[in-house]
């Protein structure tokens, strides 16, 4: 690779200029450019301060319940993915009547269900937020089961046969062969998912937990300056989902190049 | 290659984007000839001619405004009393369900000609909208839980864990300002039913309410015997009807009608009728 001539590494070199031109995350760019402004413009103005340290107690509990619920979520997926692809027709029957129901139920109306009809027949009742954490995981872990389920489905036959005839029994191919490849092409979708259960959480307003959304409406209600107060909650949020993405992107990338 | 150009263009749309937000302030002024109608003789009432207004309602509220299970109709003590003040200055109204913590916000973008929700008159909702003279007067009340011992008035709210209340409304002030609840005690709800659900589920302490509406929800079978209000009603207010601060013409016309509509007795009947003490 060093001896090149003089004449190709200038044309390499302005191939390389272009490229790395086309390669910049530009999309980021222009976010980051014009949320400084918008930021800046907003921290000048003192309604804007009062609404965003109002706010800022929100992105606690925002973030908790969202992380909460997306590691139970995963695992729920995981176990009714597994029984979306099983042979037992039981263990297939509940996934697919698990995966069926919730999906198919507005998680608006899964959460007040949680909330106003499950956790009051258990006499679990004194905190909103676990039943709103569970009925986001709920609903999520059905969400996920499916891109589990396109996972391992996504895997070739050929490895299966070939793990078998290697004298593998059933669990030691799932765990050794399929599941790793399986998870591995599924990653930036699971990933997707958490930046929308992040979005979906704001729906816990509805049960009164005091989330983002939910002291945006509190703060715009008290104020009746609903335009600074979703604005901030807007900016708020877009600044998680965008750590999210370039996480996601990230996390993409090492998993492509493991694979390449 | 092409993907300069394509940037370019995104620029230009986010930039679109932000000058659309920044000309949204330009609001045309309304159509109010203001005749000052009231003032002329004090004895006619005016006649407004058939106009249409929209009136936003948060019908959760029993006994002022709900939708009624058989007819899907949004009635109440609000509704009957906009109706006879409808007869009297000629308008035709139309009630349309809102929700409480936006709804001086949605009257001020007109997206309402007013609001009747059993909306307390206070200093700071005057600061966006116009109210017509009280029609009546309501305090807060403290509800509990049947075996609840502990909360005897609303002196001791400051110690019960969640106390709920419904977003925007003189409840959440009272309880807050008043109570002295410290806020993260308060738990805000967007309707006062899911409220009155957890409490009698047992999810949280107490409910601070007017007083009407917290009469009407204990008396509903599902809550029978389960809760009790404690104490006297905590505050004093009156509600009023709502309308855009430069619709002198609407306000003028309700404050007339309502001043005959009160001498009438007409008020105590509906009171009457609603079980309004």
């Amino acid at each position: 690779m060093a001896q090149v001539t003089p004449t190709a590494s200038a044309r390499q070199g302005r191939v390389l200029n272009t490229q790395t031109l086309n390669n910049l995350p530009w999309w980021l760019i222009i976010i980051l450019l014009v949320g400084a402004y918008v930021i800046y413009s907003m921290l000048q103005e003192e309604k804007y301060v009062q609404a965003l340290t109002y706010l800022l107690q929100g992105i606690g509990l925002t973030v908790i319940i969202s992380v909460v619920a997306y590691a139970i979520a995963l695992a729920l997926g995981l176990i009714a993915g597994l029984g979306r692809v099983a042979k037992n027709p039981i263990l297939f029957t509940l996934a697919t009547l698990y995966v069926e129901v919730l999906r198919g139920i507005p998680l608006l109306v899964v959460i007040i269900y949680f909330q106003f009809v499950i956790a009051p027949s258990i006499g679990f009742n004194r905190t909103a937020e676990i039943a709103g954490t569970l009925a986001l995981a709920a609903c999520y872990g059905a969400y996920l089961a499916e891109v589990y389920r396109a996972g391992i489905q996504s895997i070739d036959r050929g490895q299966r046969e070939a793990a078998r005839s290697l004298g593998m029994s059933h669990y030691q191919m799932m765990r050794y062969i399929v599941l790793p490849q399986a998870i591995r092409r599924v990653i930036p979708a699971l990933a997707n998912d958490f930046i929308a259960l992040l979005k979906d959480s704001s729906l816990l307003s509805a049960i009164a937990i005091n989330e983002l959304t939910q002291l945006a409406r509190i703060q715009g209600a008290r104020t009746f300056d609903f335009f600074r107060a979703l604005n901030a909650a807007a900016m708020l949020y877009l600044m998680l989902t965008l750590v999210l993405s370039l996480g996601v992107r990230w996390v993409e990338r090492k998993t492509s190049n493991e694979r390449a | 290659m092409s993907r300069v150009p394509r940037m370019l263009s995104m620029v230009l749309l986010t930039l679109l984007l932000l000058a659309a937000c920044g000309t949204n302030q330009t609001t045309a002024p309304a159509a109010t000839n203001a005749p000052a109608a009231g003032t002329t003789s004090s004895g006619a009432l005016p006649d407004l001619k058939g106009r249409k207004v929209v009136i936003g309602t948060d019908a959760t509220y029993p006994p002022f405004e709900s939708v009624d299970t058989a007819t899907n109709k949004i009635t109440g003590f609000d509704p009957d009393l906009m109706a006879e003040i409808a007869k009297k200055i000629n308008i035709t109204v139309e009630f349309q369900n809102a929700t409480f913590d936006t709804i001086f916000t949605a009257l001020q973008s007109k997206q309402y000609d007013a609001v009747m929700s059993a909306a307390t008159i206070t200093e700071e909702r005057k600061k966006i909208v116009a109210f017509s003279d009280p029609y009546i007067d309501v305090g807060q009340l403290v509800v509990v839980a049947a075996s609840n011992n502990t909360i005897k008035s609303y002196t001791d709210l400051p110690n019960a864990k969640a106390v709920g209340v419904q977003t925007g409304t003189t409840g959440e002030t009272a309880t807050l300002d008043k109570a002295k609840v410290p806020d993260a005690q308060v738990k805000r709800y967007q309707t006062i039913d899911l409220a009155f659900a957890d409490l009698a589920n047992g999810a949280i302490d107490a409910v601070v309410a007017d007083g009407p509406t917290v009469g009407n929800y204990l008396a509903q079978p599902q809550y029978d015997g389960k809760l009790k209000i404690v104490g006297d009603a905590f505050t004093t207010e009156s509600y009023g009807i709502a309308v855009n601060q430069n619709d002198t013409e609407l306000l003028n016309g309700i404050n007339a009608a309502l001043k005959e509509i009160k001498a009438a007795g007409v008020v105590d009947q509906l009171k009457a009728k609603y079980k309004i003490k």
